[in-house]
């Protein structure tokens, strides 16, 4: 019985180090070929499954739920319609934020779609679609919080999403870099921080926090008090990624027909222009 | 009002997959947990040395390490191996997570408890003709039921609350779902859910309670 047992065991532990030698063994064999082979199939991987897998967070307006917990929002609308062109299937992923480029790359989502800023960095690491929202970073506060300028903040505490846009704007600038940073895995859990006092200000995208605050939400006591720098919003595909030309083609015909000016305003956005 | 009980009725659900995920990693973790601490005293070195090993490496590294490295693993290293897509692939994943972490745990615990039984018993075991087999199931088992009762109860209350951890492969638990109401600006649903935890844990501590008395007819 017990040399049944341990024989058992061993056998198990040999195929763990087993399955831990072999992923070592394939990245050394194939190294030329991987890169070109992503590139080559992202299109035909997702129509192969019949869906896109999108990932993406709670944000109003881009991904909310209704009244119902129905899935809507700008994204979640506008990705619909997309994938529809497209022919396949969306399939809506919640993710975390800060873990977003691994899910992507791990394969476990097509696509980051989800109000996401366009920067020098994520153009490097990822497949960017055109601009297709115009959004700017600002300074959340407490209504009647006194604020000048970003010299204001020195020494306050600061909170953003971590890896988000907001958090870039904290470290570039002068004088929000001499803050107490505390990175937030969730936007809206900054203006949670900001309404219970634990932090001073939130740097947050204009489109968040124009759904979010003023009267009539829950957080009204909440105040936009500056905007620090204008960005674009687009979508990011896997680095190489051919499914992204391809969205591009079908954002150039939802431009044409109107379909997204129509979109844009009945959420309260504003479109960004297609050049890149 | 209405909407208080809708919120109510999808944090419940979601506590769902907290018990579902905790009724898992039970289920698989307590006997791998048994044949983990029978490899941990072999007397076949290599095998004493490879599971101590895999203990010390699953014990040392924080489980929400392991939760990442073996949910986002397989895709990252171009693996032919992958989770199935959607919700049900990430809770699978988090449960292999658990079940592996737990066994370590729970090993430690058995093997204590094996340790703690007088070497006489199997001596006059041994001496009656009884196989190895036979001494354990027949005279070992259930004194060291008995003994790990405490340490296990505690590592199972423990369980319950580590299950949010797989929100970080965002797995939907209860923590994760809460927290998301906050992005509609709803900020009593995240402190609301402790609640859950309490009741649940409340229920486990009344339950091992009992047990320990049910067994009180094994003291000496």
């Amino acid at each position: 019985m017990k040399k049944l047992l341990s024989l058992l065991l061993a056998l198990t532990m040999a195929l763990a180090l087993a399955a831990c030698g072999t992923p070592k063994d394939q990245t050394n064999d194939t190294p030329p070929q991987d890169p070109n082979q992503s590139q080559a199939s992202d299109l035909d991987y997702v129509k192969g499954n019949g869906k896109m897998v999108i990932g993406y967070t709670l944000y109003a307006p881009m991904n909310y739920n209704d009244a119902n917990g129905n899935l809507t929002g700008f994204d979640t609308e506008l990705a619909k319609v997309i994938c529809e062109r497209l022919g396949v299937e969306p399939v809506f992923q919640i993710i975390n934020w800060d873990t977003k480029e691994v899910e992507l790359n791990a394969k476990t989502i097509d696509c980051i779609w989800n109000g996401l800023t366009i920067n020098d960095e994520r153009k490097a690491n990822m497949e960017l679609t055109q601009p297709y929202v115009k959004n700017a970073q600002v300074v959340l506060m407490k209504d009647g919080a006194s604020y000048q300028d970003t010299s204001s903040l020195i020494g306050k505490t600061v909170v953003a999403e971590q890896g988000s846009a907001g958090e870039d704007t904290i470290k570039a600038d002068a004088n929000l870099k001499q803050a107490s940073y505390i990175p937030k895995s969730v936007q809206s859990d900054c203006l949670m921080e900001v309404k219970a006092g634990t932090a001073d200000a939130a740097i947050l995208d204009l489109t968040l926090a124009k759904t979010m605050t003023g009267e009539g939400t829950n957080y009204a006591d909440l105040k936009i008090m500056d905007r620090l720098g204008e960005e674009d919003y687009g979508v990011a595909f896997r680095k190489g990624s051919d499914l992204c030309a391809e969205v591009n083609k079908i954002f150039d015909e939802l431009r044409t027909d109107g379909t997204l000016a129509t979109l844009a305003d009945k959420y309260g956005l504003d479109l960004a222009e297609a050049a890149q | 009002m209405n909407h208080i009980s809708v919120i109510l009725g999808q944090l419940s659900d979601s506590f769902l997959i907290n018990m579902k995920l905790f009724g898992v990693t039970l289920l698989f973790s307590l006997p791998l947990g048994l044949l983990i601490s029978f490899g941990s005293m072999s007397r076949f070195l290599p095998l004493r040395w490879l599971v101590r090993t895999f203990v010390w490496m699953i014990r040392g590294t924080p489980l929400m390490l392991q939760l990442i490295i073996i949910f986002y693993g397989p895709g990252l290293l171009e693996l032919a191996f992958g989770w199935p897509s959607g919700d049900s692939g990430r809770f699978v994943a988090a449960a292999v997570a658990f079940v592996i972490n737990y066994a370590c745990y729970f090993s430690e615990i058995f093997r204590g408890g094996i340790q703690s039984l007088p070497k006489g018993q199997y001596e006059a075991g041994q001496v009656l003709g009884m196989t190895k087999s036979q001494i354990f199931f027949k005279v070992t088992l259930l004194q060291l039921v008995k003994r790990i009762m405490p340490p296990v109860g505690n590592e199972v209350i423990t369980l319950v609350k580590d299950t949010s951890l797989a929100r970080i492969i965002s797995v939907q638990e209860i923590l994760m779902l809460a927290n998301q109401y906050t992005t509609s600006g709803l900020i009593w649903p995240l402190f609301s859910i402790g609640i859950y935890f309490l009741v649940f844990v409340g229920v486990l501590t009344l339950f091992f309670g009992w047990v320990e008395q049910k067994m009180s007819y094994f003291k000496a």
